[in-house]
C-alpha cells in the first residue's frame, strides 16, 4: 500500500501541464509505462493465466474492452481507451466512453494530468452515483455452509453503506455465477469447467442477510474498510464499468472471492500480493488480505437466526423450553394457562423462542404455511400482549474471527512406524480444515479437506509411495438437540493405502485403492466443547491389488473429539469397523487416538497411534510430526 | 486443467447432489404472505444469486405506486416490508429489533419518537397484522391509518 501510494504521488508530482492532444497523452502514458502498473491491471482485471505468457483479462464481455485485442494487451487497451475518452463524436446519452469507463477516465486523467474533458450527458451513471452515494464500504464474510457445494468455503461480498441507507439498507455487491436452476451433477460439471458466466450484482443488503443468515443459518462477519472517499469513488466508478460484464465463472478459480478482491484492487491496487496460477482464493483469505493491509477498522458479528435461537433457548429454563417447543408445534396454545401463569418477562421470552422455532421449521420445510401462519400470528399476538418491550440479548461473539483462524494451506512432516517398518511422511493440503486443526475461526464440526496428499518414504527399503491423494473429504458434525435436529454426515473420495498381510512370508504389503465412503449419523454435545459422533457408513473400493479388483462394504465409525480450554490441545478417540461383503471379502477394524498440540499460531505437533486389523491380521502404527499452516 | 476438472467433477457430484435447489428461492420463504404485488417481483429477481443479473437490481424508489399515503407510496418501504415481513412482525410484537428500527428509519421516524413508535407497534400488533394472510401492503395501510390517530406519530403518516 505504501508503495502504491508513493507511486501515485510520484506520478502525479511529475505530471506537467495537461497534454494538448491525444498523441501527447499516449506518449506520456508510454513514458510513464501506465499499462504496466498495478492499477491498470486491477481496472482491467489482467492476470497471468496458465499456458500463456503475458497478461490476460478475466473479463469476457466484449463491451468491457475498447481495443479489439484488449483482453490480452494492456498496452493497446490503454491507448485505445485514451483515444475513446478523447473522442468528441456526438453520441446518445450514456453512450460516450466517458460515461462507460468512469474509473479508467478518472485514473488516467489523474496520472496524466489531463485537462478536464467535456462532460457528455451520462444520466444513467449519474443516477447510479446518486443512489450509491457512499460513506463507507464493508467486506462481508458469510461462514461456510456445507450443505451447498458453492458455499462450503464461505462467501464474501462487499457492502456499500450510503447516505440513503446503512447496515441492512446498504447495498450488497456480490459476484455470483448465473447458474439458473441447475443442480447436482450439471451444476458441478458446469461450475468446474467454466460453463457458467458470472456477473456482479447489486442488491439490498437485507436480502443477503436473509439468505445467508436466516435461510442458510450462517453467521456473518462485517469488516468495515478504511477506504478514503477517493478510493470509494474509484471503487464505485469501477463497479459501474463491470455492470453486465460477464466473467467465466469457475468454481475454483475465477470465483466470487477472487473477483471481489479484484474489485477492491481498484481502490487499493496493492491488495494483489502474489499471482496465483490458478488464481485460487478462499473467501477467508480475501478477508485476511484486507486485515493485513490495515484496511479494516471495525469488525461486527451478525449471528444467524439459528445462532440467535440457540442462544435465546439456552437462556430459558427447562420448563420454558419445553413450553416453547409445544407452542411452536401447536400442542399448546400461546395463551394457554401454562403461559399465562408465567411472569410477563418469562412469558415474553418463551413466546419469542416459540416464534423463532416455528420460523426455523417453516424455512426448513418441516411445516407448511397453511399450518404455521395462524399459529405464528397467535404466538406474536400473545407476545405483544405480554407487553414487555425488548428483543432477546445478542448472542456472545465467538472468541475468534474467521480471519484469525489458522491459515488455509497446511504442510506436515512426520516420522512413524507401521508395525516395525519405519517411514517418513510428507503431507500437503491446499485447503482447508479438519476436525483436529485449531478450531478458532472455523465452523464447529465442519471439515473440508481438498487434495490432501501424503507421500511416504521407507528408509529401510528405499521405497516411496503415494500414501494418500484425497481430492475431497467433507465431514459435518452438528450436535443433535431438542431444537435442531441435524444429521451428521461424511463424504470422502480419493486414493488410499490399505495394509494387507504379504501373500508370501509374514511381512506386510500395501495396496493402493480408490475409495469412496459416505456416512450418515448423529453427533451429541458432551459439554465443554466435546463432541460424540456415530455414523453408519458405506464404503466402495477399487484397486488392482484387491481380489476381484474391488470391495464393497458397510460399517460404522464413532469417536469423541475434545479440546482443552483455549484449544491448545485437541484429541480424537476414534474407532471404525467395515465389513467388506462383496469383492475382496474381509472385516477391517481400526481404533486409535489422534492428538494435536499447537505450538504457535502457525505450527502444531501431531501425534497419532492406532491399531488396525485387516485380512485377519493386526498392526500397530505410531506417527509423530509437525504441521505448519501458511 | 481438464483432467483436474474431471477428477473434481467425480468428486463433487455427490456433494452437489445434496444441494437443496429450493433453498431460499422465491415463494415459500416467508410465513407471512409478503410475496405478492409489485415489490416482490423486483425482489424475486434479486434473490440468492442464482439468477445472475445482467444489470444491477438497484431500486431508485420510482416504482410508481402512488396510491395511499406516504408510507404506502414509498417503494423502498414496501420492498423492505415485503422482504422482511416475518422479522418485522416479530419485532413489532416485541416492540424492538433491528428490522423494526431500520423500518422506522425508512419511514422517517426521528430518534426522539422511536421509543413511542416501537411501543405503538407492539400495542397495535393485533390491528397491524389483522389476519393470518396479512400482506405488506395491508401492514403499511394499517400503520398509516393507526399512526394518523396517534398525536406523536401522525406526522409520519400524513404527508403525502
Amino acid at each position: 500500500m505504501a508503495v502504491a501510494a508513493a507511486f501515485c504521488a510520484a506520478a502525479t508530482a511529475t505530471a506537467e501541464p495537461a497534454p494538448p492532444d491525444l498523441a501527447a497523452a499516449i506518449a506520456r502514458a508510454r513514458a510513464q509505462r501506465l499499462a504496466d502498473t498495478p492499477m491498470w491491471r486491477a481496472l482491467l482485471h489482467y492476470h497471468h493465466t496458465p499456458f500463456r505468457s503475458g497478461w490476460t483479462s478475466q473479463a469476457d464481455g466484449p463491451a468491457f474492452f475498447v481495443a479489439p485485442d484488449g483482453k490480452r494487451s494492456p498496452e493497446s487497451e490503454l491507448e485505445a481507451t485514451l483515444a475513446a475518452l478523447f473522442a468528441d463524436a456526438p453520441t446518445a446519452p450514456d453512450a460516450h466512453p466517458r460515461c462507460r469507463y468512469p474509473a479508467r477516465r478518472a485514473w488516467l486523467a489523474r496520472e496524466l494530468g489531463l485537462a478536464p474533458l467535456p462532460e457528455p450527458p451520462c444520466p444513467a451513471y449519474d443516477q447510479f452515483r446518486a443512489a450509491l452515494d457512499p460513506v463507507s464500504a464493508t467486506l462481508v464474510f458469510a461462514e461456510a455452509f456445507l450443505n451447498n457445494p458453492a458455499s462450503m468455503f464461505g462467501h464474501t461480498l462487499l457492502r456499500i453503506d450510503t447516505r440513503r441507507g446503512r447496515d441492512l439498507l446498504g447495498f450488497a455487491v456480490n459476484f455470483s455465477g448465473a447458474t439458473g436452476n441447475d443442480g447436482g451433477i450439471v451444476y458441478a460439471a458446469r461450475g468446474l469447467t467454466g460453463g457458467y458466466q458470472g456477473f456482479f450484482a447489486v442488491d439490498p443488503y437485507y436480502e443477503k442477510v436473509k439468505s445467508y443468515g436466516d435461510w442458510e443459518n450462517r453467521d456473518i462477519w462485517e469488516y468495515q474498510l478504511a477506504l478514503s472517499p477517493e478510493e470509494l469513488d474509484l471503487l464505485l466508478a469501477h463497479l459501474w464499468e463491470l455492470q453486465g460484464i460477464a466473467f467465466d465463472y469457475y468454481y475454483f478459480d475465477e470465483n466470487c472471492s477472487q473477483q471481489l478482491l479484484a474489485l477492491l484492487e481498484a481502490a487499493r491496487p496493492a491488495l494483489r500480493e502474489r499471482e496465483f496460477i490458478p488464481a485460487w482464493v478462499i473467501p477467508a483469505d480475501t478477508v485476511r488480505a484486507a486485515v493485513r493491509h490495515d484496511l479494516v477498522t471495525d469488525v461486527r458479528y451478525r449471528p444467524s437466526a439459528a445462532t440467535r435461537l440457540r442462544d435465546a433457548a439456552s437462556r430459558l429454563s427447562r420448563d420454558q423450553r419445553g413450553l416453547a417447543l409445544s407452542v411452536a408445534s401447536g400442542d399448546v396454545a400461546p395463551d394457554a394457562p401454562a403461559l399465562q401463569a408465567l411472569p410477563p418477562a418469562a412469558r415474553a421470552e418463551t413466546l419469542d423462542v416459540a416464534y423463532e422455532v416455528l420460523r426455523y421449521r417453516y424455512l426448513a420445510h418441516d411445516v407448511e404455511r397453511e399450518a404455521s401462519a395462524g399459529r405464528a400470528r397467535a404466538i406474536l399476538l400473545a407476545r405483544s400482549q405480554a407487553g414487555v418491550r425488548g428483543a432477546a440479548p445478542e448472542p456472545p461473539r465467538p472468541a475468534w474471527r474467521p480471519d484469525e483462524g489458522h491459515d488455509t494451506m497446511r504442510a506436515a512432516f512426520a516420522a512413524g512406524a507401521l508395525g516395525d517398518v519405519p517411514y517418513l511422511e510428507l503431507r500437503f493440503r491446499p485447503a482447508l480444515h479438519d476436525q483436529l486443526d485449531p478450531q478458532g475461526g472455523y465452523v464447529r464440526g465442519a471439515e473440508i479437506q481438498f487434495f490432501d496428499t501424503a507421500v511416504r518414504v521407507y528408509p529401510t527399503s528405499g521405497r516411496a509411495r503415494v500414501q494418500e491423494f484425497v481430492p475431497l473429504e467433507l465431514v459435518s458434525l452438528t450436535p443433535w438437540d431438542s431444537l435442531f435436529r441435524p444429521l451428521s454426515f461424511r463424504i470422502d473420495t480419493g486414493l488410499r493405502t490399505r495394509v494387507a498381510p504379504a501373500r508370501h512370508g509374514d511381512g506386510i504389503e500395501q495396496a493402493s485403492v480408490f475409495r469412496n465412503r459416505g456416512g450418515l449419523g448423529l453427533s451429541f454435545d458432551l459439554g465443554g466443547g466435546a463432541l460424540l459422533y456415530a455414523l453408519a457408513e458405506a464404503t466402495g473400493e477399487l484397486g488392482a491389488e484387491l481380489d476381484h479388483d474391488g470391495a464393497l462394504g458397510a460399517g460404522g465409525s464413532a469417536g469423541i473429539l475434545a479440546s482443552t480450554p483455549g484449544d491448545r490441545w485437541r484429541g480424537e478417540l476414534f474407532a471404525r469397523a467395515t465389513r467388506y461383503a462383496l469383492g475382496d471379502v474381509t472385516t477391517a477394524v481400526s481404533a486409535g487416538l489422534a492428538q494435536r498440540v499447537s505450538l504457535t499460531h502457525h505450527l502444531a505437533l501431531e501425534l497419532r497411534s492406532s491399531y488396525e486389523r485387516d485380512f485377519g491380521r493386526g498392526w500397530v502404527e505410531g506417527v509423530a510430526g509437525l504441521r505448519g499452516y501458511f | 486443467m481438464a483432467r483436474f476438472a474431471l477428477v473434481a467433477l467425480l468428486v463433487l457430484a455427490p456433494v452437489a447432489a445434496m444441494a437443496d435447489p429450493d433453498i431460499g428461492c422465491g415463494p415459500g420463504t416467508q410465513i407471512w404472505a409478503g410475496n405478492s404485488g409489485v415489490a416482490p417481483k423486483v425482489l424475486g429477481a434479486t434473490t440468492n444469486g442464482t439468477f445472475g443479473l445482467q444489470t444491477f437490481g438497484i431500486t431508485f424508489g420510482t416504482l410508481g405506486c402512488h396510491q395511499g399515503g406516504k408510507v404506502v407510496a414509498d417503494a423502498r418501504v414496501r420492498e423492505f416490508a415485503a422482504a422482511n415481513l416475518d422479522a418485522l412482525a416479530h419485532d413489532m410484537a416485541q416492540g424492538d429489533g433491528e428490522v423494526l428500527s431500520t423500518f422506522a428509519g425508512l419511514i422517517g421516524v426521528k430518534d426522539s419518537d422511536r421509543a413511542a413508535f416501537y411501543a405503538f407497534t407492539q400495542r397495535n400488533f393485533a390491528r397491524i397484522f389483522a389476519t393470518d394472510d396479512t400482506t405488506e401492503l395491508q401492514v403499511l395501510a394499517s400503520l398509516e391509518k393507526l399512526m394518523a390517530d396517534e398525536p406523536q406519530l401522525a406526522v409520519y403518516a400524513s404527508q403525502g
